[in-house]
């Protein structure tokens, strides 16, 4: 009894103070109680401590709860809104990945990497004819060359039978001043062989010299064109490595490409799924304000208890309103208990899910960085552009194979104008040839008639018809010598004119060596290469530095998350305040305190979720039954599936 | 113009999460806060197609919503998916004798709230 006196005077004491101190009155008013339980023997009925002073502290309780979720909302939508933001910038992201990654993937002629690969195989087949053509060209030069050499050679055959002829003539000066019949006769023929005979002697020096220029100018040409040739092949040899690196280049980095695009497809794919997640985890608002809502109900019922408990009527008043409390309170901790675990199971799945789409933004970005992009904090379009190597070694050795053809056409157009100096020497050399066969005509009809005039002088005309018959046959030698020499010409000639069918006419001749499809298609690739190169650089950096800017975000969106453990903890604080206040709602009872079927029976009805109902059915499972039972109890009757298995939460009617 | 579909419910985040996964999928989204508000807006914003409804809510819950909107003969065939907490087969009868198409347990996947609507709509 006395310690009861005790418990009524600090009741007394304590019934004035603030609700704010209710909560430590409550907690101490258990432990004294409890100690002076165990001091004493019970003697009277028990008195729970469920009273006005309870319906007070619940009060506290319930407007809390209220705030908490009141408050927690604005954190909920600010999530959700940065999630939207994250979302769409990630779907931006992939995007612009997928725009700089189709500039160089797909086997298609809108290609530029595909042509490009195209263009530089089929320029190095043009580079190959071009080495053909002017291999070919140059053998013919050496023909010509050789040709002139014998030309050469039968300029001096010429010179002797022109300068014998002049010694002829001079021996039948000499012979026809014997009488004044020969020398009546044969002076002027003498003169005349003389003359003609110094006619063909200055045009076959100029046949010579001629001759003789061309052949330096052509062999000059040609050890030229052969010097140059030699480098050409080399440089040419280095092209085409240079280009089969770039196509082998080309076609990896179509299938990087074609990697890039399917793994882009896959991370953006999971970013979704994950979004999905937090979506999912963010609806823990809607279901926490619910659950929160029928505790605060609850709450309600049990100040009801708590009023009804310490008032003195007994009319409507259940048969232990400290029990029924008990009851109510204990479902309530177990209810908000299960709220706080969903909370940190959905704080710890959002994190999960944010660090994933952090993951798998920067794979994202990883890989364009396959393309070249080293580092993705690039400072400039031109630090990053210097990265991509495949693509440089691209358009450099496409500019040099451009040069290397350019050089190629010089070559050709170089010995063209060789032979047709050839060629022009070659007409020249006709016109003089037809000069020496005219004058060995002359000569011959000077020869016939010196032989007539010589048998008119009988036997003293004798040496002068050797002389005049010498002269004929000369004539006759210069007139073979003209027919050899022709038919040398007419080889050159025939040299030149074949060198000039292969490449009729300079203006043609870079569409003979170049297709049309590589010519300018070259300079358009290379143009478009470069071109493609900055599209890609650009959007490969943008998309890194959105990448960069989204990883910010995401990163401030998981500090964000403190809001979940922070509240948490708030209802953690109200968990633990309703548990004491359960403990000393049955700490009031010297006996076991016993659920009331009624109240639960009541608060089932009350549950609109599945998890407040499972958490019920467990809770009072617990305490009121074997484990065996309990566990049986707890078990969640499995859902049936849906026909469509749209999920187990879904039904269509 | 994606199809107009409109989700109800009392709930700010989860209209927010509704409207985010309906409208990354091209549909277009009217959003009321109650049966009564949702009333008020049909037919004033569109030709609405489908409608996503909560079961409680304030002024007029979806069960209410439901009769209401089969009652208007423009609205007698709308697809009305039910989207709530409340998972008890009395409730879904409840729902089903209505006129609602659909019953969906909170929390949804976008996934599935997208088949869903697929299924529906077509």
């Amino acid at each position: 009894m006395k310690h009861e006196k005790i418990i009524q005077e600090l009741r007394h004491i304590f019934e004035g103070c603030k609700i704010l101190l209710a909560a430590k009155y409550f907690l101490f008013l258990a432990i004294v109680k409890k100690k002076f339980r165990k001091q004493s023997v019970p003697a009277e009925p028990s008195e729970t401590v469920c009273d006005n002073t309870s319906a007070l502290l619940l009060s506290e309780i319930i407007a809390s709860l209220e705030t908490v979720c009141k408050k927690a909302e604005p954190d909920f939508i600010q999530l959700g809104k940065r999630l939207e933001a994250v979302y769409a910038e990630s779907k931006t992201l992939g995007q612009e990945i997928l725009e700089a990654v189709k500039h160089i993937s797909g086997e298609s002629e809108e290609n530029v990497l595909f042509r490009a690969g195209l263009l530089a195989n089929e320029s190095l087949a043009d580079l190959n004819r071009c080495y053909v053509r002017v291999t070919e060209n140059l053998n013919h030069v050496g023909l010509i060359v050789e040709k002139l050499d014998h030309l050469y050679g039968m300029c001096g055959m010429l010179e002797k039978n022109a300068m014998f002829l002049k010694a002829v003539s001079f021996n039948m000066a000499v012979e026809s001043a014997r009488s004044q019949d020969s020398s009546d006769m044969f002076t002027v023929v003498s003169h005349q062989i003389r003359q003609l005979s110094e006619k063909t002697l200055r045009i076959i020096k100029n046949i010579r010299e001629d001759t003789q220029n061309t052949r330096a100018a052509q062999i000059a040409g040609y050890d030229s064109i052969s010097r140059d040739m030699k480098a050409l092949h080399k440089l040419g040899k280095e092209a085409r490595k240079a280009v089969e690196n770039s196509v082998q280049e080309i076609g990896q980095l179509m299938e990087t490409a074609l990697k890039a695009l399917e793994q882009a497809g896959a991370h953006t794919q999971e970013i979704s799924l994950q979004v999905g997640e937090v979506v999912e985890g963010i609806q823990i608002h809607d279901s926490m304000n619910q659950r929160i809502s029928h505790i605060i109900m609850a709450g309600y019922d049990v100040q009801q208890l708590c009023g009804q408990s310490a008032s003195a009527s007994d009319e409507g008043k259940p048969e232990n309103p400290g029990a029924a409390a008990y009851t109510v309170l204990g479902l309530q901790t177990a209810q908000l208990k299960q709220v706080v675990n969903d909370i940190e199971k959905v704080y710890d799945k959002s994190m999960r899910a944010f660090e994933r789409i952090y993951k798998e933004i920067e794979l994202l970005t990883d890989s364009l960085s396959r393309f070249g992009f080293a580092d993705r904090t690039a400072d400039s379009l031109a630090d990053a552009a210097s990265r991509i190597a495949p693509f440089a070694l691209l358009g450099t050795s496409l500019s040099e194979l451009r040069t290397i053809l350019d050089s190629g056409v010089s070559l050709a157009e170089r010995i063209q104008d060789t032979g047709m100096k050839a060629s022009e020497t070659s007409g020249r050399l006709s016109e003089y040839i037809e000069q020496v066969r005219e004058i060995g005509f002359e000569t011959h009809l000077v020869a016939l008639n010196a032989i007539v005039k010589s048998a008119h002088l009988g036997d003293a005309g004798k040496s002068l018809e050797v002389l005049a018959h010498q002269v004929k046959v000369l004539s006759d030698d210069s007139g073979s010598f003209a027919e050899s020499v022709t038919e040398i010409l007419a080889s050159i000639s025939d040299l030149t004119l074949d060198m000039q069918a292969r490449t009729p006419d300079k203006e043609n001749l870079k569409n003979l060596f170049q297709s049309d499809s590589s010519s300018e298609a070259l300079d358009l690739g290379i143009e478009n290469v470069s071109y493609m190169y900055e599209l890609f650089s650009a959007d490969s950096l943008k998309a890194f530095r959105r990448a960069e800017v989204l990883n910010t975000e995401i990163s401030a969106i998981i500090s964000g998350l403190e809001f979940f453990p922070i509240l948490s903890r708030e209802l953690n604080e109200y968990l633990i305040r309703l548990e004491d206040m359960a403990d000393a709602v049955n700490s009031g009872s010297d006996t076991e305190v016993e659920f009331s079927a009624d109240e639960t029976e009541r608060l089932v009805r009350r549950y609109t979720m599945r998890q407040e109902r499972g958490v019920h059915k467990q809770f009072v499972a617990e305490v009121s039954r074997t484990p065996d039972d309990a566990r049986k109890s707890g078990e969640q009757k499995p859902v049936e599936k849906s026909e469509d298995d749209l999920g187990d939460n879904v039904e269509l009617f | 113009m994606g199809k107009l579909i409109m989700t109800v419910d009392d709930s700010a985040s989860i209209r927010q999460m509704v409207s985010f996964t309906l409208k990354n999928a091209g549909y277009d989204v009217l959003e009321a806060v109650d049966g009564l508000d949702a009333l008020n807006k049909l037919g004033g914003f569109g030709h609405v197609r489908m409608m996503i409804v909560d079961l409680n809510m304030p002024k007029m819950n979806g069960i209410e919503l439901i009769r209401a909107i089969r009652a208007n003969a423009n609205y007698k065939f709308i697809p009305i998916v039910m989207l709530t907490t409340e998972s008890q087969a009395v409730k879904k009868q409840e729902g089903k004798a209505a006129g609602a198409t659909g019953w969906i347990v909170k929390p949804f996947k976008p996934q599935q709230l997208l088949a869903v609507i697929k299924k529906v709509l077509g």
